[in-house]
């Protein structure tokens, strides 16, 4: 099911500086029905949400502008409904196990390392966003 | 330890994610006196680190220059003279 067939879509917001992975996760999720807004650092993601709330919060780590961290503490204060997906390349040694583990302590459950294909993204948000 | 941290300005190909990523974590490093943090301080130190490196993002892709790109092979070899001329290895 995709967007057009579905009157009231659950929405997820993604926010990633590399446009082509919002691209592709865009598609991907509109495909299986869900209503995507893309942001390309966490002030834009902020404004959007506030415009029109996501469900579900789709975040990078390392962006220019508003990372990731403070992109969740910002939402997990003001949105706490919002559930949150952490995705990371954690392509630095050493670096990745302590990146995804701050995001628990943030208080982020699910993780998604980059890269990633559809079917894994999907799996992800289907755990976090049971359909209605 | 910051001698690690190199200039990532102007090179062609531009400077990944990954090269900022690891200059900010030196950086935090350096600052805290922690290779790694203890559990207590994990949030502000790699936080730091993500800062620092969306503000270096931010700094080097909006800097102008005329200069030529540098070249990464020309630049390891210049610090590869240095650090011979420094501690006398070959």
């Amino acid at each position: 099911m995709n967007t057009r067939d579905n009157p009231n879509p659950q929405r997820i917001l993604v926010v990633d500086d590399h446009q082509d992975i919002c691209a592709f996760m865009q598609a991907a999720l509109e495909g299986a029905g869900y209503e995507v807004q893309t942001a390309a650092e966490g002030a834009q993601a902020l404004a959007l949400q506030r415009e029109r709330p996501a469900e579900l919060l789709i975040t990078d780590i390392f962006m220019p502008g508003q990372e990731g961290f403070e992109t969740i503490s910002r939402f997990r204060a003001e949105f706490p409904q919002t559930r949150i997906i952490v995705m990371s390349a954690g392509n630095v040694p050493g670096m990745q196990h302590d990146f995804l583990s701050t995001a628990a302590l943030l208080g982020v459950g699910t993780t998604l390392r980059k890269p990633f294909d559809a079917d894994q993204l999907l799996d992800a948000v289907r755990r976090v966003l049971p359909p209605r | 330890m910051c001698r690690n941290i190199k200039t990532l300005f102007n090179f062609e190909p531009a400077a990944s994610d990954e090269e900022i990523y690891a200059a900010s974590l030196q950086f935090i490093r350096k600052l805290s006196g922690y290779n790694k943090p203890s559990k207590a301080n994990e949030i502000p130190f790699n936080r730091a680190v993500v800062q620092v490196a969306a503000i270096a993002r931010t700094l080097l892709d909006t800097m102008e220059t005329n200069a030529e790109p540098r070249d990464r092979d020309v630049e390891a070899a210049r610090a590869k003279a240095r650090a011979a001329e420094r501690f006398g290895t070959s």
